[in-house]
C-alpha cells in the first residue's frame, strides 16, 4: 500500500517488497491482536502462542532486520528482458551476416542485416530509453567512458553497433541492387564488408555484455552465476538469430547447424544450472516460482528445440527456441527481484 | 578517462584520496538511545522530503531502510538478554527480558564504491572531501547503482517525479 503523497515536488515512494505498511488505525488486525495479547498478559502473566516471538520482543522475528531486504532489488521493468532478447538476437544476427558475406550468401546477409538493424539499432535503444527514469536524459550515457562499468560499456557497444549496422545495411542494399555501376559498386562492396565485420565484432559484445551487466551486481542469484550468464545470453542470442532467419525462409544447412549448436549448449547450461546450486544463497532460482520461468525457458530452447530439430520440424524448433530465449530472460530479471528482496540469501551469499 | 571511480585522474588529484586520508563516521551503539534526532537533523539540514507518514509495524522503526528520502536511518535491533524469555505483564525493574541496540546507519562512502563504478552517466562522483555524491541533475535513472550497492544505500530509482534542483 502506497501512502506517499503524489505531487511533483515529492519523491514517489515505493515500498520495498516484504515491508508491511499499514495506516495507523485502531481496528487494524495487528492492533487487535496486540490488544488481545495485552489482556492475556494482564490475566495470566505469561503469553504463549501464535503471534508472539517468545524468545524476544513482541514482534515475530524474521531473518535479518525484520525481514527487510539487505540489498535493493532491481527496479527494471518489462523493457529490460525484451531488450536483452532483442539485443542478443540483433548482435548475433550481425555475426551470421558476416559469415554469409564470407560465403557469398548475399540474400542471407541482407536478411540478417535487416534483423540486426531493426532489432539492434531501432528497437533496442527505444526499449532502453523507455526504461530510464528520466528518458530525456538518455544522452548522458555517452558523456563518460568507464571500462569498469558494464552499463557504460553497454551504452557504447550499443551505439557503436548501431553506427556500424545502419551504414553496413545501406551499403549492402545499394551493392545488392546494383544501383551504382562499376568501381563505385566495388567500393560499396568493400564498405559493406567493413561495416558488417565491425557490427559482427560489436554484435558479439552486445549479445554477451548483458550477462556481465547483471552478473556484476550485489544480487546473489545473479553474481553467483556470473560465468553462466554471458554464455547463456550469447548462445540464446545466436540461436534466436538463426531461428528467426529460418522462419524468414532461409532454410540452409548452416543455420540448421547453428540451431543444433545453440540448442545443445543451452541443454548443457540447463544441466549446469541445476547442478550448480548454492543452497540458500541462490534459492530464488531453485525454489521460488520465478526460477520456473528460467527452467521453462531453458527447456524450450534447450532439449525441446534440440528434439524438434532432430526430427526435422525446423519451424517448430525455431519458434520453441525464440520463446525459450524470451521467457528465460524474463525469468532472470524476476529471479533477481526475488533474490534481492531475500535477506537470508544475501547473508548466505557472503560465503561465496 | 573521465569518471572511472578511484582510478581516474580527477579522483587522484583530490588531497583526501591522494594522501589516503581515511574519513569515517563513528557511531557508538552502546551509548545511542534511539532518539532519531540525527535522522531528523539530517532531513532538516539537507532539505530531504518526508518518507510518507506510514507505520512499518517493525519495532519503533518506521523508516525501514536507506533511500532517496532517507540519508540517515536508525535501526532498532531487538536482542535477547542472555537468558531471555520474554515475561509479559507486570515486571520489576531488575528483570529486563530483552534489550535494544540502536544503530545509526548512513551511506558508507566506500573507497571502491560499487555505485560510483557502476554509474554509466558519471552522475555519481567522489567529492573533494572523499565522499560519494549523486548529482541529481545528471542522473538519468537507469537504476544500475541500485543493484550495485551492497548496503542498499541508493534510492530506489530517480523517477520521473523527482524534482530537478
Amino acid at each position: 500500500m502506497d501512502l506517499g503523497i503524489r505531487d511533483r515536488n515529492r519523491i514517489n515512494h515505493r515500498d520495498a517488497p516484504g515491508v508491511c505498511v499499514f495506516p495507523m488505525t485502531t481496528d487494524s488486525p495487528s492492533e487487535k491482536r496486540l490488544e488481545e495479547l495485552r489482556e492475556q498478559a494482564w490475566k495470566d502473566g505469561v503469553v504463549a502462542g501464535k503471534g508472539v516471538d517468545v524468545a524476544g520482543g513482541p514482534i515475530p522475528r524474521k531473518p535479518g532486520y525484520y525481514g527487510q531486504p539487505v540489498v535493493k532489488p532491481p527496479v527494471w521493468t518489462w523493457e529490460i528482458p525484451i531488450y536483452f532478447f532483442m539485443g542478443g538476437m540483433a548482435g548475433m544476427s550481425a555475426v551470421i551476416a558476416s559469415g554469409a558475406i564470407i560465403f557469398h550468401h548475399v540474400d542471407l546477409a541482407r536478411a540478417a542485416m535487416w534483423v540486426a538493424c531493426i532489432a539492434g539499432a531501432i528497437l533496442s535503444p527505444v526499449l532502453l530509453i523507455m526504461d530510464l527514469g528520466r528518458p530525456h536524459l538518455f544522452l548522458n550515457m555517452l558523456r563518460v567512458f568507464k571500462h569498469r562499468s558494464a552499463m557504460s560499456m553497454g551504452a557504447w557497444i550499443l551505439s557503436t553497433f548501431g553506427a556500424c549496422t545502419v551504414p553496413g545495411l545501406i551499403a549492402l542494399e545499394l551493392h545488392a541492387n546494383q544501383i551504382f555501376p562499376g568501381t563505385l559498386d566495388q567500393l560499396l562492396r568493400v564498405v559493406a564488408g567493413f561495416f558488417i565485420f565491425g557490427s559482427a565484432i560489436f554484435g558479439t559484445l552486445l549479445a554477451t555484455y548483458t550477462g556481465v551487466l547483471i552478473g556484476a551486481t550485489a544480487i546473489p542469484a545473479w553474481f553467483l552465476h556470473r560465468t553462466l550468464l554471458p554464455i547463456h545470453f550469447g548462445t540464446a542470442g545466436l540461436g534466436s538469430a538463426a531461428a528467426l532467419l529460418e522462419l524468414l525462409g532461409h532454410r540452409i544447412a548452416a543455420l540448421n547447424f547453428l540451431g543444433f549448436y545453440a540448442a545443445t549448449v543451452e541443454t548443457a547450461l540447463l544441466i549446469w544450472l541445476s547442478v550448480d546450486k548454492h543452497g540458500v544463497a541462490d534459492r530464488a532460482i531453485h525454489e521460488h516460482g520465478s526460477g520456473w520461468l528460467i527452467r521453462i525457458g531453458e527447456v524450450l530452447n534447450g532439449p525441446l528445440s534440440l528434439v524438434l530439430r532432430f526430427f526435422g520440424l525446423v519451424p517448430f524448433a525455431a519458434i520453441s527456441f525464440l520463446l525459450g530465449a524470451l521467457v528465460s530472460r524474463f525469468g532472470w530479471i524476476a529471479v533477481g527481484k526475488v533474490s534481492g528482496s531475500d535477506p537470508e540469501s544475501v547473508f548466505d551469499a557472503e560465503r561465496y | 578517462m573521465i569518471g572511472e571511480g578511484i582510478q581516474s585522474t580527477n579522483q587522484r588529484k583530490h588531497s583526501y584520496v591522494r594522501d589516503n586520508v581515511e574519513v569515517g563516521f563513528f557511531t557508538d551503539p552502546t551509548v545511542c538511545i534511539g532518539c532519531k534526532a540525527c535522522e531528523v537533523a539530517c532531513k532538516e539540514w539537507n532539505e530531504v522530503p518526508d518518507d510518507g507518514y506510514v507505520w512499518s509495524g517493525n519495532s519503533y522503526d518506521n523508516t525501514g531502510h536507506l533511500g532517496a528520502s532517507t540519508w540517515r536511518h536508525v535501526m532498532f535491533l531487538e536482542q535477547d538478554r542472555a537468558k531471555g524469555n520474554q515475561i509479559a505483564g507486570p515486571m520489576s525493574l531488575d528483570e529486563d527480558p530483552f534489550r535494544w541496540v540502536f544503530l545509526s546507519d548512513v551511506c558508507k562512502h566506500c573507497e571502491e564504491a560499487g555505485c560510483l563504478e557502476a554509474c554509466p552517466t558519471g552522475s555519481i562522483v567522489r567529492t573533494e572531501v572523499g565522499s560519494v555524491l549523486v548529482q541529481n541533475d545528471v542522473c538519468n535513472g537507469c537504476g544500475y547503482c541500485v543493484v550495485s550497492c551492497p548496503f542498499q544505500s541508493l534510492p530506489d530509482r530517480i523517477d520521473r517525479v523527482w524534482p530537478t534542483r
